[in-house]
């Protein structure tokens, strides 16, 4: 009897020993990471480092591995989110409008607050305070947007040129010069009369000369939205559950851009989008 | 060696110092060649150091001359400096405006900055304040002193500032140049050019290299704001620097350590020397060999302008060399190794040819050879010291001289001759030469010749080496003669008789010639060597020899056969007649009376002949058939000679078949007793019985006592026979005694041999104890030859019986020429009359006269006298009344009579019965 008490035992032993050593390699599955992009609103090397230590505080916060990718225009971030060649993106309101436009399921997260505290924005149109022009002399001028698919690019500047001066975006000489940062530089360096860009940028360049020529109404913050469709909704709600819950101290360590906390996204909160114009209204010209 | 010494000490040993010096020498040219390698190696890592230490200067230079030729004609122009001059002073507001009015004016410049790697350009007002950063435009008005000593120098010394520094975004290579204007300092520019820019151009001056780049870990965190230190991380070459995060240099498409680094970084980590060294913050390399693949990390220490080491340029070039030369070190020290075992082993060799030619020295100083060397021209160059014993000459005598000197012309010429053809035909000759000695004596000696040649087979030596076989030579000729004569006559032994009468019969057919084979024998000579002694012996039978030889011609053949026994052949002898002169002449000759010490010894010679071819024609068959006529002449009475006939082989046949049969005859009881009675003269009474044996043979009945007696006394059984006489004789009286016959004596014949047995007197002593028997009814007789053979003895011997208290008596007395002298000192207390005098005493005038004369001298020497042969009352009446005789013994009272007739005897004798 004792006997067979000890080789059940030593049966268990090696069988126990046997799992432990072979069966975590056989059950461990390396998981795939949650592939990651921002938009192109700076130069790249400020929204690399910008967004770095966000996606270190979520890869430690969730346990689940990041990658970050990046694309040069917001179309090709917003396209990358759609096909699911990303799973999740910092995207501004347009982008997001636009992908819902095109039926793509996709889960805003969070909107990211402005410097000023509050989850919007408003997309302002800049001119060099030296040169001030007019609103006529607005006209066929060099305007400098930032992308197509951006909230302050086509339909931004058009809303804007429509309120400050009254003038047709299309009877400018606008042209995209791929973010907020160039277009704001292009301005101060007299390459364009006139921008447009998010406010926080008009704000940010303030110390070299831009002044604010005109504001739209505000707009939904740019945020984190995701396509759940590969890693499913499950994960990306603890995204959104820790980001909501980060400390003060830690994202204020982030970039510019992301740095003032966060607040849930809702659907609601797009209309002033809409008031833009129609996304599918924006003429095919060339990004930079 | 010879003497059993074991071969590991006749070999040479490797002695302590010779292993010691061997390792020595070892670990010096090991040490060399660790040093050549290290030497090359350190050529190759200042090489290295030295490439990099120049493109990373000349770049820095470059750039520098670069920056400031665009400081003079692109960046400080008049408006530029009116602007910085308008800065000074202006209002926030204002100052935005001119801010945005630099960039304008400088946007173009910044972009071709740009274009050539560079990163920072940026304008600061002199009181520490940033005026405009083309990198960061909207980051303005923010104090660096505190971060960037290089700026503080420049604007408070007014001096250009170049070096590495860390910065609070960026890390890189600082050019900082105070801005004048007519002697107004309006600040600073500083133009700064990353890491990559210096990698990129780095690359392009040393092709085939991958960089790296370090920062002390310490300044990174004294000077890096929490949310930039995200942008590095831990190196894995020294824990006390880091390196850009690869997960944001990878996105920014910026220089990070490669995977190759990756794979060396252990090992380098683990190198105490490259740890110590970026620990000093010293420049260096390390030569690597990974996976076989040869690397050179250089280690390039970059300073602050200060002077602090505070980070590293880590180059990785391929090194395709630094295996080659690891596996030349190897090589050498293989080669190096295995030419320091060829040396110890040559050494170890030569030390062996050494000892050997040592030894060989000694072999040939020592040798009991006498050795001479000569030059291919035959002529002397060295002799050892026992060439000098041997021939008397020294080396100084006959060097260069011919060996011939040392012939004797004893030599046939046939031998020299057979030499050298020998000599050259096989190198070597062996044999034996007669030469000369420096004294003129002629010696034989044996000589080995060998011939030394060289590689190319030509005659460089002779070596002669030999020995004096003078003494062999003598002691060859000694064996010789000791081979075939007899050791002590000097005559030719049994074999060499055997191959000469071979050789002689050889003749005898070829030439048709007789021989004759003599075999002689020396009659009673067994007698005088047992008892006088064999060196008397040997004395007896030298002088036979002697007398032999003067008998003979020379050629003929004159062999001791073995003990007494010789053999003359004559060789081809005139006739039959002169073969039986010669025998005669022979047997005169040995007859004749020997003096030997002080004795005077008598004996005779027994002599048969056989005639070769009449007698046999064949060694075996003449010697056989000399022996048989020999066997007859002592049947015939000894002292004659006897030819032989074919006869006679049928009687020693005869005799050998008897002989044989004899000595079955005492196992098997064929022998018996008979008794004889004997009486007393006057009275006719029995007193006692003679015991006499009798050999009853199964096939040819009785054998009389003179045959077999004399055939026991050649086949050595005579001893035993006596003895058992003895015993059973004894046993008898005692039963006799027991039956009631009581006053019986018991009469027993005694043989020569017994006679001179030491054994004899315990036999007697122990019958007479055995069978209770006493001394006095014992009479033991002895003949008067056997008592006369060797008188002392025998009176020795009679007197030690006499001691035991039987009596003796003397048989046969009158038949031997007695010697009244010895007779008178003989311890006996009988003689017994001969039978031959007792023979027609009666009729005999002469026997009777002998008869009562002898029992005359008996009775006056107070001894009893015992008739024999008594057959008819005549002579009883005789003997008893006239001749007074005391005993009488013959037919006339009875035969010899078995147990129970002698019994039976007895009772009707004695009127007892039992």
């Amino acid at each position: 009897m004792q006997r067979t008490l000890s080789g059940k035992r030593c049966f268990l032993a090696l069988f126990t020993i046997f799992c432990c050593i072979f069966l975590p390699p056989l059950l461990a599955q390396e998981r795939e990471p949650i592939r990651f992009a921002p938009l192109p609103m700076e130069n790249r090397e400020m929204i690399i480092q910008g967004f770095y230590p966000l996606l270190a505080y979520l890869e430690q916060q969730l346990g689940h591995p990041f990658e970050m990718h990046y694309y040069e225009s917001n179309q090709e971030v917003a396209s990358a989110l759609r096909d699911g060649t990303i799973d999740l993106a910092f995207l501004g309101p347009l982008p997001y409008v636009s992908l819902q436009h095109q039926g793509a399921d996709i889960i805003p997260l969070v909107f990211f607050r402005e410097a000023n505290g509050l989850a919007r924005y408003r997309c302002a149109l800049v001119v060099f305070a030296a040169d001030t022009p007019s609103p006529a002399d607005l006209y066929d001028a060099p305007i400098a947007l930032t992308q197509p698919l951006s909230t302050c690019g086509y339909l931004g500047a058009k809303a804007l040129l429509r309120e400050f001066a009254d003038v047709s975006l299309d009877a400018t000489d606008y042209r995209y010069l791929g973010s907020h940062e160039a277009v704001a530089l292009a301005v101060i360096a007299g390459e364009a009369r006139a921008g447009s860009v998010r406010d926080e940028f008009a704000v940010k360049y303030a110390p070299l000369g831009l002044t604010v020529a005109a504001y739209t109404d505000w707009l939904p913050a740019t945020g984190l939205f995701a396509n759940a469709s590969h890693l499913g909704e499950a994960l990306f709600a603890d995204v959104q559950q820790i980001l909501l819950a980060t400390p003060e101290s830690v994202y204020q360590q982030w970039g510019s851009s992301i740095r003032h906390g966060m607040v849930k996204a809702s659907e609601a909160d797009f209309a002033g989008v809409y008031r833009l114009g129609d996304p599918h209204s924006i003429p095919q010209k060339p990004a930079p | 060696m010879m003497n059993g010494t074991p071969l590991k000490n006749a070999l040479p040993r490797i002695r302590f110092w010779e292993l010691l010096t061997l390792l020595l020498l070892a670990a010096v040219v090991s040490g060399y060649f660790y040093h050549q390698y290290q030497t090359q190696q350190r050529r190759h890592t200042q090489h290295h150091i030295e490439a990099l230490e120049v493109a990373y200067r000349s770049t820095l230079q470059t750039y520098r001359l670069d920056i400031v030729t665009r400081l003079r004609y692109q960046i400080l122009q008049p408006d530029i400096l009116a602007l910085m001059a308008q800065a000074q002073d202006a209002s926030e507001a204002e100052l935005a405006v001119l801010r945005g009015q630099l960039y304008r004016q400088l946007k173009s410049v910044y972009e071709e900055l740009q274009g050539l790697g560079l990163y920072q350009f940026q304008f600061h007002l002199p009181d520490d304040r940033v005026l405009l950063r083309f990198h960061l435009p909207h980051e303005v008005g923010d104090a660096l002193y505190a971060l960037r000593p290089s700026l503080y120098i420049a604007n408070t010394q007014q001096r250009p500032v170049s070096g590495f520094e860390i910065g609070r975004t960026r890390s890189g290579f600082r050019n900082v140049y105070p801005i004048m204007d007519q002697g107004r300092h309006l600040g600073s520019v500083e133009l700064s050019h990353p890491f990559e820019h210096l990698q990129t151009h780095l690359q392009h001056l040393l092709n085939d290299s991958e960089y790296t780049f370090l920062l002390d870990r310490r300044a990174v965190l004294q000077r890096i704001e929490p949310p930039y230190l995200e942008k590095y991380a831990p190196s894995a070459l020294h824990p006390g620097y880091m390196h850009e995060n690869p997960a944001i240099t990878r996105l920014l498409r910026h220089a990070s350590p490669t995977p190759l680094i990756h794979a060396l970084a252990p090992s380098l980590r683990q190198n105490p020397d490259i740890q110590r060294q970026m620990h000093a913050g010293q420049t260096f390399a390390v030569p690597l060999i990974h996976h076989g693949q040869g690397y050179t990390v250089t280690f390039l220490a970059i300073s602050d302008i200060s002077g602090y080491p505070i980070a590293y340029v880590v180059r990785l070039a391929e090194s395709p060399e630094l295996p080659a030369q690891r596996d030349a070190l190897l090589l050498q020290y293989v080669l190096a190794l295995a030419l320091l075992l060829g040396l110890a082993l040559a050494i170890h060799h030569l030390r062996r040819q050494q000892q050997r030619l040592r030894l060989y020295a000694q072999i040939f100083q020592h040798s009991g050879e006498a050795i001479l060397v000569t030059d291919r021209d035959n002529r002397i160059i060295d002799i050892n010291p026992a060439f000098t014993h041997l021939t008397g000459y020294e080396l100084d005598e006959i060097r260069y001289q011919n060996p011939r000197l040392l012939k004797s012309q004893h030599t046939h010429p046939q031998i020299y001759q057979n030499l050298w053809e020998t000599l050259k035909q096989t190198g070597h000759w062996q044999g034996e030469l007669w030469d000369r000695r420096k004294d003129g004596s002629v010696y034989p000696k044996w000589v080995s010749i060998s011939v030394i040649r060289d590689e190319g087979h030509a005659i460089t030596h002779h070596i002669a080496s030999f020995i004096d076989i003078s003494e062999r030579k003598a002691a060859e000729a000694h064996i010789e003669r000791l081979a075939h004569h007899d050791a002590l006559t000097g005559l030719f032994n049994r074999y060499s008789l055997e191959s000469r009468l071979e050789q002689a019969l050889f003749s005898a057919k070829r030439e048709y010639h007789t021989l004759a084979v003599l075999f002689i024998d020396m009659d009673r000579f067994k007698l005088i060597n047992d008892t006088l002694g064999h060196s008397v012996g040997d004395c007896l039978l030298q002088d036979v020899a002697r007398r032999l030889l003067q008998n003979v011609r020379e050629s003929d053949i004159v062999a001791r056969q073995g003990g007494d026994e010789f053999v003359v052949v004559l060789i081809n002898p005139d006739s039959t007649h002169g073969v039986t002169l010669i025998a005669h002449k022979i047997l005169k000759s040995l007859a004749h009376t020997y003096t030997i010490e002080e004795h005077s010894l008598h004996t005779s010679p027994s002599i048969g002949v056989a005639m070769y071819p009449h007698d046999g024609d064949t060694v075996d068959t003449l010697l056989k058939n000399a022996d048989t006529a020999m066997y007859h002449a002592k049947e015939q009475g000894r002292n004659n000679i006897q030819f032989f006939a074919e006869e006679m082989t049928q009687q020693a046949n005869e005799r050998m078949a008897l002989e044989r049969d004899l000595r079955q005859a005492l196992a098997k009881q064929q022998l018996s007793l008979r008794y004889q009675p004997q009486v007393k003269a006057d009275t006719q009474k029995v007193c006692g019985f003679e015991a006499l044996l009798r050999w009853e043979h199964p096939e040819k009945g009785f054998i009389p006592p003179d045959r077999f007696i004399a055939l026991a006394e050649e086949a050595g059984l005579i001893e035993d026979m006596g003895a058992w006489v003895l015993e059973e004789a004894c046993a008898q009286l005692s039963r006799w005694q027991t039956q009631g016959f009581h006053g019986l004596r018991m009469a027993i014949n005694l043989s020569a041999y017994q006679l001179r047995s030491p054994r004899l007197v315990e036999q007697v002593q122990q019958c007479l104890q055995r069978y209770a028997l006493s001394a006095e009814d014992l009479e033991l007789e002895v003949t008067e030859s056997v008592a006369m053979e060797s008188p002392e003895q025998a009176i020795e011997q009679l007197r030690a019986l006499r001691d035991v208290g039987v009596r003796l008596a003397i048989d046969d007395f009158g038949t031997g020429y007695s010697s009244l002298a010895y007779l008178k000192h003989l311890p006996i207390q009988t003689l017994k009359l001969d039978r031959s005098f007792v023979h027609n005493i009666e009729n005999d005038s002469n026997n009777a006269a002998i008869s009562a004369a002898t029992v005359a001298l008996a009775h006056t020497l107070g001894l009893e006298v015992v008739a024999e042969g008594v057959e008819n009352p005549a002579q009883r009446d005789l003997l008893a009344h006239e001749h007074g005789c005391d005993y009488l013994q013959g037919y006339l009272f009875g035969k010899p009579e078995t147990v129970a007739q002698a019994t039976v005897y007895l009772q009707q004798a004695l009127g007892i019965r039992t």
